[in-house]
């Protein structure tokens, strides 16, 4: 049996799932350019709000993905008035910025870890009997079908905000130069927290999908986050087209890297190529 | 124990101190109890990490350490003053091993990177090589690592009559076996020692079948009788019934041992070397030459309609 076409369906279930991390992360980098490790941790949230709302108070599934969706926006938005606001407005250095949002993420795990235990939970009412598709000769479930249209389609939405509205033109202004967005009338603070919210929700919902396809736990953010900061470094940090793209490279490379090789190469093989580009093309495939 | 007149007419006194689940705290607490309460035996360290700091304190001074619940492959024989009544990890792979050579031929196996699970791929390979049964393959994967379909894939035209999930924690059993099914692989589903977790069997329909060599629980009339006590007394059934019954049973293995050669540690350690067999509230069961619990510990298990069943 070929199993090509299995682990070129798989590189592309992996590549959706880091599309959408990418995105979100994308969109808030390439506008304060800071390394906003608290993203992780808003994934968790917005599994978490959908575990409460669909299984524990057995709501219906799509107002319970909605309600999960706000949640992580909300949170990640407070979190940005409270924290990361108050810091760039005294110009604290990157190191603080980075320290504040370990702390973040941290806290934001804890307390989930507190309300739902760290037991390892799926948010799928009857898991593994969900629709398999079967195509170019390889399967895919339902969900990751899913996850795979709304990553193209949150892609599409974001690509055309950024040059068709004011709104995205405003968000681009204070990603190439906040200072002068400023004197030109930009209100860059509540520029910055819609940003945040909106990348906030992307991230939630990425949590919230993951949790639908393996399962959701308090930690389950920082290694969603890291496959998510390669693509966009390897993409082309703060492009929307770059991070979609620099996903599904890392998903072929992951995927097919480990064809003839044992399976625990993985993570060395992901990390690997992150290095190469940083070293000989920074500025990833595309640049911003 | 004490009501009943104690050991040899002497009253038993427990001292307790917390080793934390830390190599230093339990040292720290192994130290206090040997050196200024004089201490002859000790029932822990509860964690293997604890168990391998309390052992390098308690031999030179003669004291015994007996441990319910530390289950590292290389505890085993590291001081002939240390037992434990629980199976080493290893010996769960060797238990499935044999189980699995009876009705198979081949099986695929994935293990995490972690000292646990490569002790036990170890031993179930050695148990599986002496029983005739192949591996057809052998995969690692790091412990980040929640995206096993390329793995899984690589294994599917295989198609071995077992598959072996073998992680460090049980969620990665369920992630492993839910995306196999979805790959569409047959196998058996086998593992070790996480079928009592709740989550396994309630994981969903993609778990049913799945067999496991695990720890046994309370046995016999004894076991019912701690039980029994022990919800009397704590108002709740045992947490971690196979680890308290062990607890239980070690007062008892050093008061039997105490009462038969004496308060002398050193001739305690002999007598519990070569000591008939035991009979407890987790089984009846001997010590080896190393210090591991014999002749009780593990049984199969199996996931069957949400349920966890045992397998005769």
């Amino acid at each position: 049996m070929d199993i090509i076409p299995q682990l070129i369906v798989n590189s592309i279930i992996a590549g959706a799932i880091y599309t959408m991390v990418a995105l979100g992360f994308n969109l808030i980098y390439g506008t304060v350019k800071f390394f906003d490790l608290g993203y992780g941790a808003i994934a968790a949230v917005g599994g978490y709000s959908v575990f409460y709302f669909y299984k524990i108070l057995n709501l219906d599934l799509s107002l319970s993905i909605l309600l999960g969706i706000l949640i992580s926006g909300l949170v990640g938005y407070i979190v940005y008035r409270l924290v990361y606001a108050p810091l760039r407005k005294r110009k604290s250095s990157g190191m603080v910025l980075i320290v504040a949002a370990l702390g973040v993420m941290t806290a934001l795990q804890a307390v989930v870890a507190i309300l739902f235990t760290s037991q390892f939970q799926t948010l799928s009412q009857n898991a593994g009997t969900e629709r398999v598709f079967s195509i170019l000769g390889g399967v895919i479930t339902q969900t990751q079908l899913i996850i795979l249209i709304l990553g193209l389609v949150i892609m599409a939405i974001i690509g055309l905000v950024f040059k068709f509205t004011l709104f995205g033109k405003a968000v681009k202004a204070v990603g190439d130069d906040e200072e002068v967005s400023k004197i030109v009338g930009i209100d860059t603070v509540k520029i910055i927290g819609w940003v945040f919210f909106i990348g906030s929700a992307i991230a939630g919902l990425a949590g919230i999908l993951v949790g639908f396809d393996t399962g959701i736990e308090p930690t389950m953010g920082l290694s969603l986050l890291l496959k998510g900061v390669i693509a966009a470094i390897i993409g082309g940090i703060g492009n929307v087209y770059g991070g979609v793209l620099g996903a599904f490279l890392l998903g072929f490379i992951e995927n097919f890297g480990i064809w003839k090789i044992s399976g625990e190469w993985k993570d060395a093989i992901a990390f690997g190529v992150l290095i190469i580009f940083l070293l000989w093309r920074p500025q990833g495939i595309l640049k911003r | 124990m004490n009501s009943s007149g104690g050991v040899g007419g002497r009253q038993l006194q427990i001292i307790y101190e917390d080793g934390k689940c830390t190599g230093k705290d339990a040292t720290d607490a192994a130290q206090k109890l040997v050196s200024i309460d004089k201490v002859k035996y000790i029932i822990g360290g509860i964690c293997s990490s604890e168990a391998f700091s309390v052992v390098p304190v308690v031999t030179p001074a003669n004291v015994i350490a007996i441990s319910p619940v530390a289950s590292a492959v290389k505890l085993s024989g590291m001081s002939p003053f240390f037992f434990r009544n629980n199976p080493s990890d290893a010996i769960a792979g060797a238990v499935l091993a044999d189980y699995l050579a009876k009705s198979y031929k081949t099986v695929a196996i994935i293990s995490e990177l972690s000292d646990y699970s490569q002790g036990i791929r170890d031993v179930f390979a050695a148990h599986a090589n002496k029983n005739g049964l192949t591996i057809v393959d052998n995969e690692n994967f790091d412990s980040s690592v929640t995206d096993f379909r390329s793995i899984l894939t690589k294994i599917k035209p295989l198609n071995p009559d077992v598959l072996i999930t073998n992680p460090r924690v049980p969620k990665t059993v369920i992630i492993i076996a839910k995306q196999a099914r979805q790959l569409g692989i047959n196998s058996q589903f086998a593992g070790s020692l996480f079928a009592g977790d709740p989550a396994m069997a309630a994981a969903g329909s993609f778990m049913d079948g799945f067999v496991s060599a695990d720890l046994a629980s309370l046995v016999g009339s004894q076991g019912q009788t701690f039980a029994d006590k022990y919800k009397t007394k704590f108002g709740i059934a045992p947490n971690y019934p196979f680890y308290d019954g062990g607890a239980y049973d070690d007062v008892y293995i050093l008061s039997q041992a105490i009462s038969k050669v004496g308060d002398d540690a050193v001739k305690v350690k002999d007598y519990l070397h070569s000591m008939n067999s035991f009979t407890g509230t987790i089984g009846t069961y001997t010590f080896d030459q190393n210090g591991d619990m014999t002749g009780a510990g593990i049984v199969m298990e199996k996931i069957s309609g949400g349920k966890v069943l045992p397998i005769q």
